[in-house]
């Protein structure tokens, strides 16, 4: 069984890093057990912990072994459960490094590996130095091809600190981690932080108070439309810098590049991360154009891989492999991602444009609701609250249908539609699963459908090919011409 | 001898619910020639389990009831319980007439939905696996599931339930011969 290809250790700096990941991941219970033994030995429950997971840490580090074998990694993990797994280079859709400030000053790299099975990745390596590193990617790749890895790499795009602020204009990824601070934050309110809070508060709407009334405004409407103004102003500029604060740290340096059939993807201010992934295993592509992204003639580039790590707690995950570019460089980008794709041939073709009264109809139904609690303020405000949802809901969906569009050749599927968060996903034909053709009671009045399109690797509730408001025929006729151009060729992840 | 008779049964039963006439003008109009209906005894299986549901939701209120002399409360679990089974015994009819799968040189198709309707088609090339399973209540009519996974996600796995153990097992070698056959 034991192969004639030598072992591979960890290397001796790993136990700490595997403690650090046993700690994170173990951080919640050991306050709750510290918070909970209060007043008590907590000391020693303490070091007891400190002491097991240490051990742990050295435990693990010593039974772990991986062989670089002809076609496969074997990774062997584990003392009483041993644990050996093998995966085939060819099967493996990204190879992905993280370095820590941390990882830099030893000179390591955690390695992890990807195949297309769901849930976590398939294989980590915690943690080897970059000669290790560069061994398992000369591996990796000559299994592939034969050639040497020094070749030219083409530099597709990178981000100047002033892309990135846009980036984080555009995105605004500060609202989240407001959210989940204030989340927080509630379930530790008791008295005394509301009181800090409300405290803070006051302070702040009264020192606004007090710049509006020095330039002289006395009450009044002007007054109080000037006060919401600033505040509303303030809370932009705070949460712009949030975001930009957080662009930064996730995508300093941002660099992609091309590197035969792989892409590679480099970035962060003090936390590196590098993903590669092979082109061809790309599933679907999508193109994000938010009113921001137009206002700052920018897009954005997503993608989807059949690769198992989906969320970005579970691992690195590249999905953003163009986070903000002009969209002048959008055929270039287009081309030199997925390159066996002719991007010049798109004609959008329309959906059904009477859909439109479909789509005022349900944003009728959404308005009554959520302008419901205007009549709690005053009698008048719902009516006409009301109405100007009508008139923005009238815009939205002739804006909607006429916007919506798909698109269908011999090589891919194409959807795009949004209003205000437009978005263009791109699907090519031999990465298609199931097909579907749906119809509601409302299709149904109307000899109308949708169509559905599956693949790997989606993320749920990410944009994906579901064509709505088409005439029945013409739903049938699209999965006809899928169907017929996927026949005869199989799925090759 | 007599699973030949049953076939032929089935066969029939299969042909008069075919003529059977659907209301609307819509996907279900649009079915092939070679479309196969489930096996009309998956009626009774949806119609015995729902019934069974029915009767806890019957019993675990009068038992109650009896115990606490509160007899509102039974009466209240006595009608949810009919209105359930009610709705559960049309309902299993309505799903079996609108329920039709078939084989076409490109894949199975599924058209399912009384009022949702869909139309899926599994491309033989897209099949990872399939699963051939069957409960207590179905192994007393002979009847099976098969579930057909593909590499994709929202419809990583596909279902027909009610039909025929013995076609699903066919249907199943159906779709590996097919799938292996298109590797070329």
């Amino acid at each position: 069984m034991q192969s004639e290809v030598q072992a591979n250790r960890l290397h001796k700096i790993s136990p700490l890093f595997i403690l650090f990941e046993n700690i994170k991941k173990l951080i919640f219970p050991i306050v709750v057990a510290l918070f909970s033994t209060r007043g008590s030995s907590w000391e020693l429950f303490a070091l007891g912990f400190a002491l097991i997971i240490s051990l742990g840490a050295i435990v693990q580090y010593r039974f772990y072994r991986y062989w670089l074998e002809g076609d496969k990694i074997r990774v062997q993990e584990g003392i009483f459960f041993r644990n050996v797994r093998q995966v085939p280079y060819k099967k493996i859709q990204n190879l992905n490094l993280v370095q820590s400030p941390l990882h830099r000053l030893f000179g390591v790299v955690k390695v992890q590996l990807e195949s297309a099975s769901g849930g976590k990745p398939e294989a980590v390596i915690n943690v080897i130095d970059m000669q290790a590193v560069n061994e398992l990617k000369r591996k990796i790749n000559e299994e592939e091809e034969q050639e040497e890895v020094a070749q030219p790499k083409d530099s597709i795009i990178s981000l100047s600190f002033g892309e990135i602020v846009r980036y984080g204009m555009i995105t605004n990824r500060g609202i989240v981690a407001v959210a989940i601070f204030f989340g927080f934050i509630m379930q530790f309110m008791d008295n005394q932080v509301e009181r800090l809070v409300t405290n803070y508060i006051s302070q702040f709407t009264q020192w606004i108070d007090g710049l509006v009334s020095s330039i002289e405004f006395e009450n009044g409407w002007l007054y109080y439309i000037l006060i919401t103004i600033i505040g509303v102003i303030a809370a932009i500029i705070a949460l712009w810098l949030l975001s930009i604060a957080m662009a930064l740290l996730k995508f300093h340096g941002f660099v992609l590049i091309k590197n035969k059939d792989k892409l590679q993807a480099t970035m962060g201010l003090l936390t590196r991360l590098q993903a590669t992934i092979p082109m061809t295993r790309i599933q679907t592509l999508t193109i994000h154009e938010s009113l921001l992204h137009r206002w700052f003639k920018r897009i954005g580039i997503t993608i989807e891989t059949a690769g198992g790590v989906n969320n970005e707690q579970q691992g690195v995950s590249m999905k953003q492999v163009v986070p903000v570019a002009p969209n002048s460089m959008r055929d270039q980008l287009l081309n030199e991602i997925q390159s066996d794709v002719n991007w010049d041939a798109i004609d959008w073709q329309p959906i059904n444009q009477k859909g439109w009264r479909r789509v005022l109809k349900v944003m009728v139904l959404i308005g009554l609701v959520i302008t419901a609690p205007l009549a709690l303020w005053t009698l008048y405000a719902y009516p006409v609250g009301f109405v100007l949802w009508l008139i923005y809901s009238v815009y939205y969906s002739k804006a909607y249908v006429k916007g919506a569009g798909y698109h269908i050749n011999g090589q891919l599927v194409a959807f795009k539609d949004g209003v205000i968060f437009t978005k263009y996903t791109f699907v090519r034909l031999p990465k298609t699963q199931t097909i579907a053709v749906k119809e509601s009671p409302f299709d149904r009045r109307h000899g109308m459908a949708s169509l559905e399109v599956d693949t790997a690797g989606a993320m749920v509730g990410a944009h994906h090919i579901n064509i709505p408001y088409l005439d029945l025929g013409v739903a049938i006729a699209i999965k006809d011409r899928i169907s017929d151009n996927i026949k005869g060729t199989r799925f090759n992840w | 001898m007599s699973s030949v008779q049953e076939q032929q049964q089935d066969q029939d039963k299969t042909e008069a619910a075919t003529e059977q006439k659907l209301p609307d003008s819509s996907l279900i109009e649009q079915l092939p020639d070679n479309k196969k209906q489930l096996h009309p005894d998956s009626i009774k299986v949806s119609r015995i389990s729902t019934a069974l549901v029915c009767l806890i939701i019957a019993i675990v209120p009068t038992a109650i009831a009896i115990f606490s002399d509160n007899f509102w409360l039974m009466y209240i679990g006595l009608a949810v319980a009919a209105i359930i089974f009610t709705i559960g015994f049309i309902w299993a009819k309505k799903s079996y007439d609108y329920t039709w799968y078939w084989l076409a040189d490109e894949g199975l198709y599924i058209q399912s939905g009384v009022w949702w309707r869909k139309k899926t088609l599994i491309p033989f090339n897209r099949v990872q696996h399939t699963d051939v399973a069957q409960g207590p209540l179905e192994r007393k009519y002979k009847l099976g599931k098969l579930v057909t996974h593909t590499a994709g996600t929202r419809d990583a796995s596909v279902s027909l339930d009610g039909i025929l153990l013995d076609t699903a097992h066919k249907l199943r070698s159906v779709l590996q011969e097919e799938g292996e056959s298109d590797a070329v």
